[in-house]
């Protein structure tokens, strides 16, 4: 059975220093929910308060409605994958994915079906009798799954599981952990550093910057309209440009070193002449001159087989852009060329507060803010 | 060319002199415990004599041996065991529970061991004498247990350290209480740790000399002591004495070969990514 998450102003602090600051959220039972964040935001230490690993200093934990604040890991029907693996080098595969039911004097045959389709869906069935320190990366963190799954949790922790193996294999196991929770449907939380795994495996991405939720949503939500200048500049590969602006009428934001006035998809409520970012992401940007035309120093152009990432500075301003255009363009390095935007593609940040204005908060911080 | 050639028989040839400076005593020891009295001061070094297992019939078949046998791995076996017991405990509370002093402990227990046994001779004598403890075999375990403990803690400290907290972690998980943990995932990571200890503890308990001579008597008394009456007011028993440090010195030796193999490295591979 699956069990829902509940964080209720869950903080953590060591000494003086507040690593996650009154986090609320909830995950349904079922949900894949992805915590981001660059390293030391706090997403590893909320990963293992609800795993009981760390003590909470304040706030409560629920896990299938139950309060597991104070409960011991093993109290709280869950089961971990470190990113390390944490396979036990002294015990075969088998008794690595049995020990926790030998723990609970399971019935032998029980043991053994549980292992045996652990395995099966793993592909491991013919490392069994082996000792971790014979099996290749891919196969250890196969290893570490399967010992999570053998246990039949209710809710599935995985903290930087892929982080270690390499490109191809993590692509891969991406596709494998995927199905894998469309198979067994579990309450899964999952820690990453790497916004493509969280693009891509989740229901819902938590994205956390120094202990505090920045904000929560699907992946299209917090690609197509982050609430703030860090989700912004977090999540999308490039990242999104930003150049420094004023808003000189409700629809239009002028770049005044650049010397270009950018159309928005919309008209703003915020004060005209008000200092504001503008956000466009490198897709946004396309070749060739429009209503509004941006001029750019291309330094180098990296063709990347079905679109060509161009870096360079805008003219004017000197601002750093990068404009990911289709087909190959190598030839346009070392050139000045025109682009124009995609008003869909299009932010605009209060310079102050980071707060997007196209797309003002809705949920919030910590799923209020 | 000539250089290298050189330099590697001068290497050999520094490395036979250490082999034979290693070697020698023993191979003297063994001469010596094959020759009668007579033949010890006659035929000196020299390999060529008839050799006599009388030494070895007259130690062997003297009334006392076995008792200072006895004695003598009664203590070897249950300091070394005790010794174990509390450091391995000691060492993992060390390197994995926070308490004010533990860094300066951890350091500063091998400084204890740096104390030569003869100088604690004396003021042991005395205390242990206070408190009952002399002639008695319990007092010289204690004793020994009292000072291999530093060293045993220290070397395990390090053995626990390299035990990666995550598996302690994922075995919390999984189900283990503290003493579980203990018990079923670092012990059998730190074997190669507890089979140094064992033999470097067994071999000091099994040859120590000095305090077992000040803390012994007749019944209690051990091996090494009992070699030393062989030295008389009118001479030395050469024969007898070597047969019995030849005895002696078999124990430790098939212990170390026993124990050695489980001084393996890598232990821990495979656990977490290297």
């Amino acid at each position: 059975m699956s069990a829902g998450i509940e964080l209720i102003n869950v903080t953590k602090r060591f000494g003086n220093n507040t690593i996650v600051d009154g986090i609320n959220l909830t995950a349904a039972a079922g949900e894949f929910i992805v915590l981001v964040g660059a390293s030391g935001c706090g997403k590893s230490t909320t990963l293992r308060m609800i795993a009981g690993l760390e003590a909470v200093s304040d706030g409560r934990i629920l896990i299938g409605g139950r309060d597991v604040t104070t409960a011991r890991p093993d109290q709280r029907d869950i089961a971990m994958v470190f990113q390390s693996y944490a396979l036990y080098p002294h015990m075969s595969v088998a008794e690595n994915m049995s020990f926790a039911l030998t723990l609970t004097r399971a019935p032998k045959d029980e043991i053994a079906r549980r292992v045996g389709e652990a395995a099966r869906i793993l592909g491991i069935e013919n490392l069994l009798d082996r000792k971790p320190k014979a099996l290749s990366g891919g196969q250890r963190q196969r290893v570490a799954m399967g010992r999570a799954i053998v246990r039949e949790p209710s809710v599935f922790l995985f903290d930087e599981p892929l982080s270690n193996l390499d490109a191809k294999l993590r692509a891969q196991m991406r596709v494998e952990l995927a199905l894998l929770h469309k198979r067994l449907g579990k309450t899964t939380v999952y820690v990453t550093h790497d916004q493509v795994e969280a693009m891509t495996l989740a229901e819902r991405i938590v994205i956390l910057e120094r202990g505090v939720i920045q904000q929560i949503g699907t992946p299209t939500e917090v690609f197509n309209r982050p609430q703030n200048l860090f989700v912004a500049g977090f999540i999308g590969s490039p990242v999104m440009n930003m150049f420094k602006g004023v808003l000189a009428a409700p629809d239009r934001v002028d770049l005044p070193d650049a010397q270009v006035s950018v159309r928005l998809p919309a008209p703003l409520g915020a004060t005209v002449g008000k200092p504001v970012i503008l956000g466009i992401r490198p897709q946004g940007l396309l070749l060739g001159a429009g209503a509004e035309t941006l001029r750019m120093r291309v330094k180098v152009a990296e063709f990347l087989g079905t679109e060509t990432v161009l870096n360079g500075t805008l003219a004017g301003s000197g601002e750093p852009v990068t404009a990911a255009v289709g087909g190959e363009h190598g030839q346009l390095a070392d050139h000045e060329i025109d682009l124009s935007t995609n008003p869909a593609h299009v932010h605009v940040f209060d310079a102050e507060t980071g707060l997007n204005l196209i797309q003002p908060a809705k949920e919030g911080n910590n799923e209020t803010t | 060319m000539k250089n290298e050639r050189a330099l590697l028989v001068l290497r050999y040839i520094a490395l036979t002199v250490l082999a034979a400076l290693c070697i020698g005593p023993i191979l003297v020891m063994i001469l010596t415990s094959l020759k009668t009295q007579a033949q010890t001061f006659t035929t000196g070094l020299s390999f060529f004599f008839a050799p006599t297992l009388e030494n070895y019939r007259d130690v062997i078949f003297d009334s006392s041996f076995g008792r200072y046998l006895v004695n003598s791995l009664i203590v070897g076996i249950i300091s070394t065991l005790l010794t174990l017991l509390f450091g391995c405990m000691a060492a993992y509370g060390l390197a994995r529970f926070s308490f004010a002093g533990r860094r300066t402990i951890a350091y500063t227990t091998l400084m204890l061991r740096t104390v030569p046994l003869a100088v604690i001779a004396v003021p042991v004598f005395m205390i242990w004498g206070d408190w009952r403890l002399t002639n008695s075999l319990g007092g010289l375990i204690l004793l020994y247990v009292a000072v291999n403990l530093p060293f045993t803690i220290w070397l395990l400290y390090g053995f626990v350290l390299q035990v990666p907290v995550e598996l302690e972690e994922a075995a919390s998980i999984d189900g283990c209480r503290p003493w579980k943990i203990f018990l079923r995932i670092v012990l059998p990571l730190i074997r190669p740790g507890l089979a140094a200890a064992a033999i470097f503890t067994f071999r000091i308990a099994w040859n120590e000399f000095i305090l077992a001579l000040v803390l012994t008597d007749r019944s209690t008394r051990t091996l090494p002591v009992a070699a030393s009456l062989f030295v008389t007011d009118i001479g030395v028993e050469w024969g007898k004495l070597m047969a019995l440090a030849s005895l002696i010195a078999l124990p430790p030796l098939a212990f170390t070969f026993l124990a050695a193999r489980q001084v393996i490295s890598g232990l821990t591979a495979g656990a977490v990514k290297g």
